[in-house]
């Protein structure tokens, strides 16, 4: 009986090693890969046509050469007002 | 019987008129047409927005006229992005407009309840210093136009939402600047209300325009405290020269790092993923029209020093602790069936020697795993290796390396 009380612990004791080794494994972190996103403001063109500048124009196109080369494409893109020159969307 | 005419098929709603679709389409939506950039973009108000109808632009949230790209589902909300080893990002979008009530007074003062009626307020936007650029505007705000009020709905907001935040990381977004050596200098309702409250919740960074240039503030020496960042020169610039440091005396003294104001441009931002027990850091990299490279720093961060990063690392740490319990209370109950089930053989059998099973104890790998990535997060984040870099092509002209301030704010 002695005996067979001994094999329990023995094995639960290997189990419980197994099962350390397998979270362990699992949690390993794959090969970094970074979260990249872009950010702009003051970007809303001019009221009048065209409705948008030499300059907007330059940096969107820098932006989407960007967005183009490896590791450098955004998920998304942070816009920080100034959506609109120069009095916003006109309203309903 | 005449066959019924066939039904239109239904179609979205309009936008609210011709002019906005047109604005939607020419300063948006054929502008930003990359490939690249066809990916959701969230959105704030700034002042220029607020002068017309915020709602409209509200109402362009996930149209088919935007590519289904425009994110604004309110004036102010918050996301929330996972980096692929799972950290997380929180992005508090404010409106600033609405939190100061678009009056920027000085330190102390009560912003009155609104401008003038008429001619209260000019607003002055420089002209592009290159060929063809966009001319100088500077129309007078409609006379009928009011300010809007202070929102203290939003600042409860603010408040609760970097309280409770149990993301890894924390970045605000709004309009005005919080700091800003520029024209319009800092906006102090927000150095009075928001700065307190972004310290305190360990926000990493706040990202703003309103100045038509890019300027980095770093407050305080350490990489872990909060960084501002300036990108207003979307579509203008503030072409003067030397660069316009008018309220350099407004800002903390030696805080502003850097400060480009020769052209218009866009911040690429980066979360690297934790690895070899380094934390992950952010890091923004700040690009010119011509996607030439301007300038880089990099962030470790905050809140892995303040209350809700040791209280985020502690949620961390017991979820895997209730994982591997769960796990090792089941491995329990069948290692006791399968140790009974052979005991019983063994009795029959009577001879048996065991001993040479033997294995060692259980080391506690998960335990011992979360503790090397608390280390490793400390060491990096003191580590002396992570300084801020001047990334600048030597000789470039664009680049301004501010001078210090004489006074402290």
């Amino acid at each position: 009986m002695q005996a067979s009380l001994l094999l329990i612990v023995v094995l639960l004791q290997a189990s419980l090693q197994r099962c350390t080794a397998r979270i362990t494994t699992a949690a390993t972190p794959a090969p970094p890969k970074p979260l990249v996103f872009f950010a702009l403001a003051d970007w809303g063109g001019e009221e009048v046509a065209p409705y948008t500048t030499p300059g907007q124009l330059a940096a969107a196109h820098a932006m989407g050469n960007v967005s183009a080369t490896a590791g450098s494409h955004p998920s998304f893109v942070l816009a920080a007002g100034d959506n609109f020159y120069m009095e916003g969307l006109p309203g309903a | 019987m005449l066959a019924s005419r066939p039904r239109p098929p239904p179609t979205p709603a309009p936008l609210p008129d011709a002019l906005a679709a047109t604005r939607v389409s020419e300063t948006f939506e054929n502008v930003y047409s990359a490939p690249g950039l066809q990916v959701p973009w969230y959105f704030v108000a700034g002042n220029h927005d607020w002068v017309g109808d915020v709602q409209a632009q509200v109402a362009l949230n996930g149209s088919a006229a935007t590519g289904h790209r425009w994110v604004m589902p309110s004036t102010y909300y918050s996301f929330t992005r996972s980096a692929p080893d799972g950290e997380t990002v929180q992005f508090v979008m404010v409106d600033t407009e609405t939190l100061f009530g678009g009056v920027n007074t000085a330190p102390g003062v009560l912003p009155p309840l609104g401008y003038p009626p008429s001619g209260g307020r000019r607003l002055r936007q420089s002209s592009e210093g290159d060929p063809g650029a966009g001319s100088a505007l500077d129309p007078p705000v409609p006379a009928a136009w009011v300010p809007p009020a202070v929102d203290e709905a939003q600042w409860a907001w603010v408040a609760q939402v970097l309280g409770s935040s149990s993301a890894d990381w924390l970045v605000v977004v709004g309009h005005h600047p919080v700091w800003s050596v520029g024209e319009y200098g800092p906006t102090w309702a927000l150095v009075e209300r928001l700065l307190p409250l972004m310290e305190a919740s360990g926000v990493a960074l706040y990202i703003c325009g309103h100045e038509h240039q890019m300027e980095h503030f770093r407050a305080e020496p350490h990489p872990s405290g909060l960084d501002f960042l300036v990108v207003g020169n979307g579509a203008y610039f503030n072409d003067t020269a030397p660069a316009d440091t008018s309220h350099a005396g407004d800002c903390p003294d030696g805080a502003l790092q850097f400060q480009y104001t020769e052209g218009t441009g866009f911040a690429s931002l980066s979360l690297s993923p934790s690895a070899d027990g380094a934390p992950s850091q952010l890091s923004a990299t700040l690009f010119g029209s011509q996607g030439q490279q301007l300038y880089r720093f990099y962030k470790e961060n905050p809140r892995a020093q303040v209350a809700g990063g040791a209280a985020q690392a502690a949620a961390r740490a017991t979820v895997v602790h209730q994982a591997r319990d769960a796990a090792l209370a089941l491995l329990l109950v069948l290692a006791v069936a399968a140790g009974l089930t052979l005991a019983a053989r063994l009795a029959q059998a009577q001879t048996q020697d065991v001993t040479r099973v033997k294995a060692g104890g259980p080391r506690d790998a998960v335990a011992e795993r979360i503790t090397v990535w608390e280390k490793g997060r400390q060491m990096g984040a003191q580590g002396e290796e992570r300084r801020p870099l001047m990334s600048a092509k030597p000789g470039q002209p664009s680049i301004s390396r501010v001078r210090k301030t004489p006074d402290a704010l």
